[in-house]
């Protein structure tokens, strides 16, 4: 029993050295995001008189040999407005390439997703871009369509800037809002396509 | 005896934890594809470059692989063979969709890339790219896959940046970027022989399209697609199939969309939003999108 009792402790802890070695490997993985910036903007921003502090993730992927970065934007108000019946987020993405190769395309694609129910909507404020939930009275996570904007003449950024709408107020559930970012880049002469995304 | 089972359970947990931790290998990632065994297919998500998984029931994408930068690539011309790499790990694959299953046909090296560049769904031609341990292109061959023996063929004397090409009978016409000049060279070379040498038809070429359909050649010059007499608006993706021309793209707008427009007369017969994949079987093309799926024919 005593003899079980220590072969365990042992065992746990040869485990426990394991499992911090073998988690070495696994950085490589994160080798290629370099930079995971999580950053809470206490920013003071006027619209309209309207103090709106905002909240955004950047992440950056380092492409091979030098050749410059892609990083992945994304950012909204932190605390929804309100208008009439609506909560409204400004928010922006964008897709930004860092280095000296040529452009050939580079996109940014996203949508926003929530808690909603009894038929409420989420719109990303683009025409076409809103979705209605089922008339359940349960909470329900609902994705907007997915938008893009696209650059290919050699433009080394591609970004949106537009507000999230949900109606009607009560059947948002507080705090499940979130805007996803997903870049795209195409360099002229390599055929290999580089994606990073963030979301906040 | 209560607590001899719990420390032997411990162990026995802990001591599978570690073997399955040393095993994995983190830098060996190529995407896994199981085996559908319901209704699911797996299409080509043309305008993402992923292959999904896709319910033709719901008529949605059920799964969506999670690794950003593991991207698989297309031919051209309609096909079921693609290749499948990591953006920065490489494990480059020659893979093909067999509709419930994902067929590995040939893997890459460690530090090559494998891309599509023409088939006519007999012969199928790739570039062949070679890395350095920092991702230093180190060159680039035009090869041949042959799909019996699963052997890989460089063309020796296809050096340079090709990008495009299209397969006219005996013949690979393709495209390369010259660095220097921010354009592109179009290039004839008989394919049939591993020796041949490709010869330069045009210079200056704005930008990499290639692409063949009744008897004309297509090339993109400030967003239109031109043949010798003819004109149309270029979208981010071209597929010309026979006297009709379909397009993937946002056209200047936030949406995805597809276009199919009849070559001859310019008429737009079909258009959709958010595709994700289509087929053409003989003179019938399917299209899947996001709550949809249209069956459309194209004949005169």
């Amino acid at each position: 029993m005593k003899y079980l009792k220590n072969l365990s402790k042992i065992i746990a802890g040869l485990t426990a050295i394991f499992m911090l070695a073998s988690m070495t490997p696994s950085s490589a993985l994160a080798q290629d995001l370099s930079t995971e910036e999580f950053v809470l903007e206490q920013e003071k921003q006027y619209i309209n008189s309207e103090v709106s502090p905002r909240i955004s993730q950047a992440k950056t992927l380092n492409i091979s040999n030098n050749r410059g970065t892609l990083t992945s934007n994304t950012w909204r108000q932190t605390i929804h407005s309100s208008s009439g019946n609506t909560y409204q987020w400004d928010y922006q993405v964008s897709a930004v390439y860092n280095g000296n190769v040529i452009v050939e395309s580079i996109k940014t694609e996203w949508y926003a997703s929530a808690s909603l129910r009894n038929s409420a909507s989420i719109d990303l404020g683009i025409s076409g871009s809103g979705i209605t939930v089922g008339s359940s009275s349960s909470w329900t996570n609902i994705k907007t369509p997915t938008k893009d904007w696209t650059n290919t003449n050699g433009a080394k950024t591609s970004d949106y800037r537009a507000n999230v709408i949900i109606t009607p107020k009560r059947d948002y559930r507080q705090s499940t809002i979130s805007v996803i970012n997903t870049a795209k880049l195409k360099l002229q002469g390599d055929p290999k396509i580089h994606y990073i995304s963030s979301g906040v | 005896m209560n607590k001899y089972c719990v420390y032997s359970k411990f162990i026995f947990i802990f001591i599978l934890l570690t073997i399955s931790i040393l095993f994995s290998s983190c830098n060996n990632i190529t995407q896994d594809y199981d085996q559908i065994d319901d209704n699911q297919i797996y299409l080509y998500h043309r305008y993402n470059n992923k292959i999904v998984k896709y319910s033709p029931d719901t008529k949605k994408i059920t799964l969506y692989p999670k690794v950003d930068n593991l991207v698989q690539y297309e031919f051209s011309s309609s096909s079921n063979i693609y290749t499948s790499g990591h953006s920065t790990f490489n494990n480059f694959e020659i893979i093909k969709n067999n509709s419930n299953n994902i067929e590995t046909l040939f893997k890459l090296n460690k530090d090559e890339g494998i891309f599509p560049l023409a088939t006519n769904n007999k012969d199928y031609l790739f570039i062949h790219t070679y890395y350095s341990k920092d991702g230093d292109t180190l060159k680039t061959k035009i090869a041949k896959f042959d799909l019996d023996k699963k052997e890989l063929y460089d063309y020796p004397n296809t050096d340079g940046l090709s990008s495009t090409g299209i397969i006219v009978d005996n013949d690979l016409y393709f495209t390369r970027y010259e660095e220097d000049k921010n354009n592109h060279t179009l290039l004839k070379m008989n394919y049939i022989d591993l020796n041949s040498t490709p010869e330069i038809l045009k210079e200056n070429l704005e930008t990499k399209f290639i692409s063949y359909a009744n008897d004309k050649f297509w090339i993109i010059q400030n967003n239109k697609l031109i043949s010798e007499n003819d004109s149309i608006d270029a979208g981010l993706l071209n597929y010309f199939n026979n006297n009709f021309l379909i397009q993937i793209g946002s056209f200047n707008d936030t949406s995805s969309k597809i276009i199919i427009t009849n070559i001859n007369n310019k008429d737009i017969i079909y258009n959709n939003l958010y595709p994700i994949d289509f087929i053409i079987d003989e003179n019938q093309i399917t299209i899947y999108g996001n709550d949809y799926i249209d069956k459309v024919n194209l004949y005169d």
